[in-house]
């Protein structure tokens, strides 16, 4: 028998690894270690942890893993037996370390109320994961099934779960790359972004470029907020990405790949580089990739926080060391892209997919999700709802569904509106959006976007047009700059906004936002283009709510600073003197029993409610109340351009636009704004 | 070309290995504001030299970037997650709670130059809104009654390592998933 090859050696020892981790000698326990679970303080947990377990001389080990998705009950922790039942406990406080304790070193029972479910194996009294209520729409994970399951920064766990095994078979067959692009198609895989482009299909552009020297790149600029869906794949799994782009270099003819992650995600960039070194190591990046004629390098490029570079020509620029500003498309990366060579740009989870693809095959691919939306897709739920976290869930569970595996909207309130996918994808009433899907043909006709699995849910306390507000405040804050359109048309979309709030919206600002509506589709990328569509939705959907904030000063949620106060409600209330105390500007004035607020020293931050619930209360604002000048603060620090001014006449209004389908990018905002125009 | 310095032979061994057209830039401005706290105009000419690109290249990637910064942070730096999920739960109620008792803006020192508070943008712990970062720590569930507590101690030069601190207010409200489903 001929020697082991290097991956049959890196195979057996990391099976041997693997087992001894599912199954080890004594008692280990994994804490989450991930963004969620350190803002959760699970260094701390750590730290008493190991105290507690060296003071006791208890034989346990301590190791880590990636948070399950149930980001409400961390810091999460997992305790692995010997006879290989893992079950997930949370929330691990450092108060509740000594139970943990207990629980691993043979008290059975002694942390039942921590725990969560069974991930592997058995224990008497927990449920198994699957059944936890949260997680009732998954139909078992394909993308996250190394989530909870493996240690991330283990390449030998990955391994030893099918890891590079497709890449090996590959490379050894010789498969031909127009195979794997065939396999991809069939499967039915689109652009994770939000785009939904075929991902074969586009592969195919790569392959057929006349220059030799090509590059990936993989969008891991997870700018929408609200969305962390490839924090979760970089942060869990770092090399299901490695491993799809490997293949995707080698299905293209691509040399060399870029993943530039967001500077918000530092624990994501630590785990990028360390599995690269890893796979390098082991012989899967490099010149030759397990020992074969194909080479391909990986790098990391962190991102310096520009939304915008979301956007593939963007991200292009900025990682040929310039400033990310989107240029007009053509030429397409495929054609020019970094340093003007042929370029592919897919998201983190088209990329992560593909592994799965390669190893069980199309069909089994396509077994889950819809007739028109294949395969699996990640989301995290935010908002309002009592149980925040993420999700893998086929395409097509109804929006309603997953709004109740989040526990419903928080605190008895109402859900009024879903916005998913970003600042650029929507904002849809709860009487559409119970009717729904998350599946993208189920947004589409809505002139939304699911975009790329960010979802938060809104509840009737919010207030839509300071929402608007916010969003406005976002985009314009973000847009590069490059075009007049994008950037003076979000400046006057937020001064819009901002001044409605404020109770001094003007009377032809309606037909300002339908005009600057039209105007920004003329901006240069989907930035521009897509940045009315939350406006676009809450004229067709909250017409009502904006008229009463415009025409009649009313803001029902009492949300706007100039249309709300805050005023007195009982005098006799004894907390009411913590309120005077707790107010940042001294706003609370007179002798006790004859308490009032000065409008006009009064920022409407709420501090007094919160002390105070009964004595202080928010009350719709009488045409005329006086307003602090410094509310409501603008987001930015730098200094406006100029004030605001009415845009060109009714008759001026652009009537018709030509924007070109892109064939992917940061969402599928192109054939948004060709469907809204 | 300056006169090299000590200081400018420190930031041009800092950034030695990186290569012109190497898409290298990010990554030399990332390791001087990591090592310095920020990038000064003698570290954006020797990142010029290293890379081939004319220091208002530089410059101009350096002030494109929101997290690049030309002069040194405060003391303090206090981050407000500007987020959709904090801003249903009172984000900017305690956005500006914090900047009224501070007396300053979004992005600026406060008058004796000891905190700062700067727009951040989600990192996804949304379960933990609305939140701010205390040097680089997470503060979630906060009110905007715990933001004026919060900021009131730092303006009164209480060491930021003392307040708040990861988990703040964990557990309230916090049920288990089961009960809710």
């Amino acid at each position: 028998m001929a020697d082991a090859t290097p991956f049959e050696e890196l195979l057996s020892r990391s099976q041997a690894e693997y087992a001894a981790w599912t199954r080890p000698e004594r008692p280990r326990i994994d804490l989450a270690w991930d963004t969620s679970s350190l803002a959760a303080g699970t260094e701390r947990t750590h730290e008493a942890l190991a105290r507690a377990a060296s003071e006791r001389g208890a034989a346990v080990d301590l190791g880590r893993t990636s948070g399950y998705g149930l980001q409400w009950l961390q810091p999460l922790a997992q305790i692995t037996w010997p006879d290989g039942a893992t079950v997930l406990y949370g929330p691990v406080t450092p108060e509740r370390v000594p139970e943990l304790l207990d629980e691993a070193t043979g008290r059975v029972g002694a942390a039942a109320e921590l725990a969560v479910g069974v991930l592997a194996g058995s224990r008497p009294g927990v449920p198994p994961i699957e059944q936890h209520p949260f997680l009732r729409h998954e139909r078992g994970r394909r993308l996250l099934a190394n989530i909870g399951r493996s240690d991330p920064e283990r390449i030998e766990h990955y391994v030893a779960r099918d890891g590079y095994f497709c890449v090996q078979r590959m490379v050894d067959r010789h498969q031909q790359p127009e195979a794997v692009r065939q396999l991809v198609t069939d499967a039915g895989l689109t652009g994770r972004g939000g785009a939904f482009f075929p991902t074969g299909v586009k592969w195919g552009f790569l392959a057929g470029a006349q220059q030799p020297r090509r590059y990936l790149v993989c969008n891991a600029d997870e700018g929408d907020p609200g969305s962390w869906v490839n924090r979760i794949l970089l942060e869990g799994d770092p090399h299901l990405v490695i491993e799809g782009m490997l293949i995707a270099g080698y299905a293209s003819g691509a040399q060399h790949g870029f993943i530039y992650i967001r500077n918000e995600y530092p624990l994501a960039v630590e785990r990028m580089r360390g599995a690269i070194a890893q796979a390098e190591k082991a012989g899967l990046l490099g010149e030759s990739v397990l020992g074969s004629a194909f080479g391909f390098t990986l790098e990391v490029v962190r991102g310096a926080g520009a939304y915008v570079c979301g956007e593939e020509t963007g991200l292009i620029a900025s990682v040929q060391d310039a400033r990310g500003m989107p240029r007009i498309k053509p030429p397409f990366p495929a054609a020019s892209g970094v340093f003007f060579e042929p370029t592919n740009v897919n998201n983190v989870e088209s990329y992560a997919s593909v592994p799965l693809i390669l190893r069980h095959g199309a069909e089994w691919y396509r077994e889950l999700g819809t007739e028109r939306a294949a395969g699996t897709k990640v989301f995290s739920f935010s908002g309002d709802v009592r149980y925040a976290g993420f999700m893998e869930l086929p395409w097509g569970v109804p929006v309603p569904d997953a709004l109740a595996a989040c526990g419903g909207i928080a605190g008895g309130a109402r859900l009024k509106a879903l916005q998913a996918g970003g600042p650029l994808a929507g904002y849809l009433p709860a009487a559409v959006a119970e009717e729904m899907t998350l599946e993208p043909d189920s947004f589409r006709p809505h002139g939304a976007l699911v975009g790329a699995g960010g979802i938060v849910f809104v509840s009737d306390r919010a207030c839509s047009i300071d929402l608007n507000a916010m969003f406005a405040e976002f985009l314009e804050d973000e847009s590069c700059g490059r075009c007049t359109t994008c950037h003076g048309g979000n400046q006057r979309m937020a001064e819009v906004f901002r001044r409605t709030g404020r109770g001094g919206g003007r009377r032809e600002d309606r037909h300002n936002l339908e005009l600057l509506g039209e105007a920004l589709l003329y901006s240069n990328c989907v930035h521009g283009q897509a940045s009315p569509t939350i406006m676009r939705n809450t004229l067709a959907f909250f017409e009502a709510e904006y008229d009463a904030h415009l025409h009649e000063g009313r803001c029902d949620a009492l949300r706007c600073p100039g249309l709300s106060r805050l005023v007195v409600a009982d005098q006799a209330d004894p907390r009411l003197e913590e309120a005077v105390a707790i107010c940042p500007t001294a706003a609370i004035v007179g002798e006790p029993g004859e308490r009032s607020v000065e409008d006009a020293a009064c920022i409407r931050c709420g501090a007094c409610l919160d002390v105070a619930p009964r004595g202080m209360r928010r009350e719709a604002a009488p045409p005329g109340t006086a307003l602090h000048p410094a509310v409501p603060r603008s987001n930015a620090a730098r200094p406006r351009l100029r004030p605001a001014r009415r845009l060109g006449a009714p008759d001026a209004a652009p009537r018709a636009t030509t924007i070109v389908r892109g064939e992917g990018g940061l969402s599928g905002l192109h054939s948004l704004s060709r469907e809204l125009a | 070309m300056p006169l090299e310095t000590e200081a400018t032979a420190e930031i041009r061994a800092l950034v030695a290995d990186l290569r012109p057209d190497d898409a290298d830039l990010l990554e030399a401005l990332h390791r001087v504001q990591h090592r310095y706290g920020y990038v000064s105009a003698d570290a954006m000419e020797v990142i010029g030299q290293q890379l081939r690109l004319p220091p208002a290249h530089v410059y101009g990637t350096v002030t494109y970037y929101a997290d690049f910064r030309t002069e040194p942070p405060a003391p303090v730096v206090v981050g407000w997650c500007s987020g959709p999920a904090c801003r249903l739960r009172n984000g900017a109620g305690i956005r500006d709670a914090m900047l009224a008792v501070l007396g300053t803006e979004l992005g600026k020192r406060t008058e004796d130059g000891r905190v700062e508070v700067d727009l951040q943008q989600c990192d996804g712990s949304c379960e933990r809104a609305p939140q701010i970062w205390i040097d680089g720590r997470v503060v979630g569930n906060l009110t905007a009654a715990e933001a004026v507590r919060i900021a009131r101690r730092l303006a009164a030069g209480e060491p930021p390592a003392q307040i708040g601190g990861p988990g703040v207010g964990i557990g309230a409200g916090a049920g288990k998933g089961a009960a809710g489903g």
